[in-house]
């Protein structure tokens, strides 16, 4: 009995640093196998693109809702977009559609010169933005506004 | 013949024989590093010396713990230089973390965050953590999969061979020569369990890595959040006193690695993968005359009373082999589970398995620091 244990051992022990080896030496074939897998998640990233809308100077990105938002204890649902350039427009005044309905459902009215925005619900959806707001990026390259849907809608 | 196999001549040439796979081994992980130029390959073959050379020590002194923690050490200066000094060249500033590197999934991932991701990668799919998968230097998936691998063969060795925060823990250790505190509550080995599992139900419940924004003390020799709210003011707070306490202070007073033992979720984690890992810690009974020399050298509190009279060390060694260099009947050793205690083979392999991972993953800094370093001697920049 004693022998036949020392003999799983030394197998276990071998299997264990052939596997380490094998991982070490193959970790981008294991990353691509991870990344196809598992995702960072939509709370971090705003989730997929929906439309891109370009424009001369910026484009604006509006990503999917993102269902159980924020986390268990927040209290909204969101949707994200992203305004993109590289000189920023004075004012950017967007109407977004994030359900795809053909109805805008709200508005949002950037004031690059002030850093203020102004947002307007168009739907009867109660509409607003998240506590997070408006944030603006070091280098003013993009534009992240979280906008929140209550759950019991 | 018997006599001439005790001769020193023979030990080093046994240990000169034995340390060939580790010169292949280590030689084949440093082509994997860049070669352009004259500073990579004196950077490359400093480190490839380095490494080659402590694990020869290592086998031909039988002193473990001496030569792994001055390496330890080196990786976990040399991550915080290079780490520190990455984050400067990419990003234009030093340490702090920005919330447009947040939103943008660009913060650098570190194992201490596994455990609290985990229970939404199995559950959901989802990481929840800003950071990237492909393409950054310090990735979701490539940390995953070391972080599989290690602790298959290492378990919770991982925390003494690879962590590239212990080392300073480690050293804050090895400064007094006796501890001034030597009594440490037995309840609170409990502590980092409760902990672990608050971390991780907690961190799933908010989607955000809490350990990592309220707790982690090693933001100290990494980087932190840009001080812009109140919040931030007070989890600025929590991690400088936590570092400068557990990390620092306590170690030393302790010669304990108290953050590691009685904090750190990642480190509680590890101590299941014990489990599963070929390689533990063994206690020959026949030869122990019960000194308890290793109960107070060891770092982690891992032998108690108990274990010590069933020959085992309990589920949170870390491995790091202090046990084994201290012991003056050489009465504890790695072993392979099932296998007989004082085998060589066993103790070799493991040693083999560590110093590859710490070449391979640990080295890296190394490498990038010496590299930095004769940069700036030769150019008077580091890049």
């Amino acid at each position: 009995m004693k022998k036949i244990m020392a003999l799983c051992g030394y197998i276990w022990a071998i299997l264990a640093i052939a596997i380490t080896g094998y991982g070490f030496f193959n970790i981008s074939y294991f990353e691509s196998i991870m990344s196809n897998q598992i995702e960072v998640s939509k709370n971090w990233t705003g989730g997929n693109i929906i439309e891109v809308k370009r424009y001369k100077n910026y484009s604006v990105i509006i990503h999917e809702q993102v269902e159980q938002g924020q986390n268990l204890f927040g209290e909204s649902n969101f949707v994200q977009v992203d305004f993109c350039y590289e000189l920023a427009p004075r004012v950017l005044d967007e109407q977004i559609d994030y359900n795809e309905d053909g109805i805008d459902d709200f508005k949002i009215v950037i004031d690059n010169a002030k850093q203020s925005y102004i947002f307007e619900d168009l739907s009867n959806k109660d509409l607003r933005v998240s506590k997070e707001g408006m944030l603006i990026y070091e280098h003013a390259k993009k534009i992240r506004i979280l906008v929140s849907k209550r759950i019991e809608e | 013949m018997i006599q001439w196999l005790k001769t020193k001549e023979f030990l080093f040439l046994k240990a000169i024989a034995l340390s060939i796979p580790m010169l292949l081994i280590s030689f084949v992980i440093i082509t994997y590093l860049d070669f352009s130029n004259t500073i990579d390959t004196i950077a490359k073959l400093s480190f490839y010396f380095l490494i080659n050379l402590f694990f020869f020590l290592s086998l031909y002194t039988k002193k473990i713990d001496r030569y792994r923690s001055i390496l330890f050490i080196l990786i976990a200066i040399s991550f915080t230089f290079s780490f520190i000094t990455n984050l400067y060249h990419l990003r234009g500033h030093f340490m702090t973390l920005t919330f447009e590197e947040i939103n943008s999934c660009e913060v650098p991932f570190c194992h201490i965050a596994i455990p609290q991701t985990l229970l939404s990668v199995i559950l959901k799919r989802e990481v929840i953590f800003p950071g990237a998968f492909t393409g950054f230097q310090y990735t979701i998936s490539v940390m995953f999969v070391i972080w599989i691998v290690v602790s298959l063969s290492l378990g919770r060795g991982w925390c003494s061979w690879v962590c590239f925060y212990g080392g300073w823990e480690d050293g804050c250790s090895r400064i007094c020569k006796k501890p001034r505190i030597t009594k440490i509550p037995e309840k609170l080995k409990y502590f980092p369990y409760a902990f672990l599992i608050a971390i991780m139900l907690f961190s799933t419940a908010t989607m955000v890595p809490q350990y990592c924004v309220w707790f982690c003390p090693f933001k100290s020799v990494s980087e932190f959040f840009e001080v812009t709210r109140p919040t931030i003011v007070l989890q600025t707070m929590i991690f400088i006193v936590l570092f400068i306490s557990l990390v620092v202070v306590l170690p030393i007073l302790t010669k304990k690695r108290i953050q590691c033992t009685y904090l750190c979720p990642f480190g509680a984690m590890q101590s299941f993968t014990n489990k599963i890992s070929p390689f533990q810690v063994s206690i020959d009974l026949d030869q122990c005359v019960e000194c308890k020399v290793c109960m107070k050298a060891c770092p982690t509190n891992s032998i108690s009373e108990e274990s010590l009279k069933l020959g085992k060390v309990t589920m949170t060694c870390v491995k790091c082999g202090k046990c084994i260099d201290q012991c003056p009947k050489k009465a504890i050793n790695y072993t392979i589970r099932g296998t007989r205690i004082g085998n060589f083979l066993s103790q070799y392999l493991f040693l083999l398995i560590a110093y590859i991972v710490m070449a391979g993953f640990g080295g890296t800094f190394v490498f990038s620091t010496i590299r930095k370093i004769l940069h700036l001697i030769i150019y008077g920049s580091l890049f």
